[in-house]
């Protein structure tokens, strides 16, 4: 008990190294938009949509971030967002009642979450490939029910409730992330489910051993990720109430770059769902800064590139010192 | 006995390849003929060439995985047309397209095997970034005259059949099979992939052998990127999108295992072929593209479910294997 409660102060403290580096980021960039852009950065509209897309990409980092450090990686939620909405779309106009249309949509979402969770958990198949082949199959779905046509009969209380509508000044879809954070920040380092996760991530067979239902932990935790997936649709609805083939297209590697800069381990057995937060936050800003800097939009493929590597590779730095304080600190111990 | 063991290891290949041809037959008739064999076999050298430095790097083993091989393919051939468009010759823009490609090939084998990042992240990133840099360079827009001396890389014929497929793929499939099966770097890339620790108390650099196997798929994208500009007389930054997801798919599909250290050039070949079997059917036959990836994506996961030993072992009746 002694040894754990050495080891763990010393994780701790540079968890929050990491996040006050990230905050810092974050306070540079906004500072940097805010002269660059000449005050436009702190008008009220340009505030409001980057906390809605900022919540877009926050509400299923969060199931990424389980997915992440489970040792697993989803690159279907892209997919998964444009199919669900695709259904809920559809299930809107044959039946035009936004309670069945929210409901299908999301059932959609969770369906194919646990058909991934079902595929990764009894097929051993490398996560990335399978969820590589399901994004390919679910986009040809889409278009299977689109058509290439474009569903524009989408129910404008999405925009109303989640956008329009606000709380304390600021737009309920924000508010909706920040609920949903801080209920699966209790459940990672609360919950018998989340503490799972993380011994899964660390080590699965010790987890298997132990008696943890690593398959079920596993399929849950993809199905999580899948409904999530779903409710950032409805968000994207509120935003743009419009239905394509390619919505959702590229939307994965925004909420993994979120996870990934949030300081979540890519290997596994390590993250918090806060960060993911804090990494949504800086992604959208960087996206926001680059239109109201004028760079050219060519720029940013190249940018979330580079973010991603320099935070895995800080992120690398940060955990050797990490390591070596509690190899230290165990050592001191006995 | 021989054919037993034939069956075994390529006999899910052997299936699929069946049925991708059934199918395609049904699509559109027209597929299965002399014909329209060479006119897909265009298609096929230069995924086919992509696809070859995706097995490599799976090989190669310790996740190795390529997500980048798509932009690498698309940079390289803006480097060309970009070049070429500041009036350099020919022959010295496709020599500094093929070391641009061979440098990003070695830019992602760096930094996964120094840094110790999984290659599926570092891949991912670069993927970003290259083809971001191919928008850059071209600000988003096509680089099309090419000296008609270019031409004759993608579009003339040796006896009837592309010239790509007979001067340039299947001299590199040959040099790559015998890389693979008669040289020590062969060898030593399949020790490094199935057990890298036995290929470093062999004295074999792990790191060394990784980097050359990602510079390998560096350079084959770069060839593949060439021979598409010379083809189209375009070069393109958003060629190659799905380029990744399909050469993965054939790689599998051609027997390379994901845990690295077993694959062949010529399962990687008939995979090749297939899959361009199965693509030129549905443009042939008019159908969408997207339709096209959803199926590449059906047979890579019905692939996988093939290889699984678990699945196979009941499939056959075998003794099940537990890992």
């Amino acid at each position: 008990m002694a040894t754990a409660s050495h080891a763990f102060p010393g994780q701790k403290s540079t968890r929050v190294r990491y996040e006050l580096i990230l905050g810092l980021v974050i306070l540079i960039i906004v500072v940097a938009t805010s002269v660059g852009s000449r005050g436009q950065f702190w008008t009220a509209p340009n505030l409001d949509s980057l906390m809605v897309d900022t919540a877009m990409t926050a509400i299923p980092a969060i199931g990424m971030t389980f997915v992440i450090i489970m040792g697993g990686i989803d690159v279907s939620v892209g997919a998964i967002l444009g199919l669900s909405v695709t259904i809920l779309g559809l299930s809107y106009n044959s039946l035009p009642s936004v309670l069945v249309a929210t409901a299908a949509g999301l059932m959609a979402g969770l369906i194919m979450g646990v058909i991934n969770g079902l595929t990764i958990a009894y097929l051993n198949i490398p996560p990335i490939i399978t969820t590589l082949g399901f994004l390919s199959i679910w986009s040809a779905a889409i278009y299977l029910f689109l058509g290439g046509n474009w569903l524009t009969n989408i129910p404008s209380n999405y925009t109303q409730i989640l956008v329009m509508n606000k709380v304390l000044g600021l737009p309920t879809a924000i508010w909706a992330a920040l609920i949903l954070i801080a209920l699966f920040s209790w459940i990672s380092a609360r919950r018998p489910w989340g503490r799972y996760v993380y011994a899964i991530g660390n080590n699965r067979q010790a987890a298997r051993v132990q008696g943890i239902p690593v398959r079920l932990t596993m399929i849950l935790a993809y199905s999580l990720l899948g409904l999530l997936s779903a409710c950032a649709g409805i968000v994207n609805l509120a935003i743009s109430p419009l239905v394509q083939s390619t919505t959702g297209s590229g939307f994965e590697l925004s909420v993994i770059a979120a996870v990934v800069v949030g300081g979540t381990d890519i290997v596994g057995g390590r993250g918090t769902v806060y960060g993911s937060f804090l990494g949504a936050l800086l992604v959208e800003i960087i996206d926001d800064a680059v239109i109201l800097l004028h760079i050219q939009a060519f720029w940013q493929g190249v940018a979330t590139g580079l973010i991603i590597l320099v935070a895995v590779v800080s992120g690398i730095i940060v955990r050797r010192k990490t390591d070596r304080a509690t190899v230290r600190a165990l050592a001191s111990e006995g | 006995m021989r054919w037993k063991s034939v069956w075994h290891t390529h006999g899910w290949l052997i299936t699929i390849f069946i049925v991708i041809i059934i199918v395609s037959t049904v699509v559109a008739p027209g597929s299965l003929s002399l014909q329209g064999i060479s006119a897909m076999s265009v298609y096929a050298v230069e995924i086919g060439l992509i696809a070859f430095g995706e097995m490599w790097v799976i090989l190669s083993g310790g996740g190795g995985i390529d997500l980048s091989v798509g932009s690498m393919y698309a940079l390289s051939q803006v480097v060309l047309g970009v070049l070429v468009l500041h009036h350099m010759t020919l022959a010295v823009s496709v020599a500094l397209a093929l070391l641009a490609g061979l440098m990003m090939g070695m830019v992602n084998g760096l930094i996964v095997t120094v840094t110790g990042i999984p290659a599926i992240i570092v891949t991912l990133a670069t993927m970003y970034a290259y083809s971001g840099l191919a928008l850059v360079l071209t600000q988003g827009v096509d680089i099309s005259p090419f000296p008609a001396s270019f031409n004759f890389i993608g579009q003339s014929q040796i006896m009837g059949l592309p010239f790509q497929l007979i001067a340039i793929y299947v001299p590199i499939a040959l040099l790559m099979a015998l890389v693979l099966g008669r040289t020590s770097y062969g060898w030593n890339l399949q020790l490094v992939g199935s057990n890298p620790i036995a290929a470093r108390f062999s004295g074999i650099s792990v790191t060394r052998t990784r980097i050359i196997a990602y510079a390998t798929a560096g350079l084959l994208s770069a060839i593949a990127g060439i021979i598409d500009a010379s083809r189209l007389v375009t070069a393109r930054p958003d060629a190659g999108g799905t380029a990744n997801l399909t050469a993965i798919t054939i790689a599998v599909l051609g027997g390379t295992q994901l845990q690295g250290g077993e694959g062949s050039i010529l399962g990687t070949v008939v995979a090749t072929f297939a899959i361009t079997w199965l693509s030129y059917s549905f443009g042939l036959a008019n159908i969408n593209s997207i339709y096209e990836e959803g199926a590449v994506g059906f047979v890579l996961l019905l692939t996988l479910l093939f290889q699984h030993q678990n699945f196979r072992a009941r499939l056959f009746n075998r003794q099940k294997i537990v890992p």
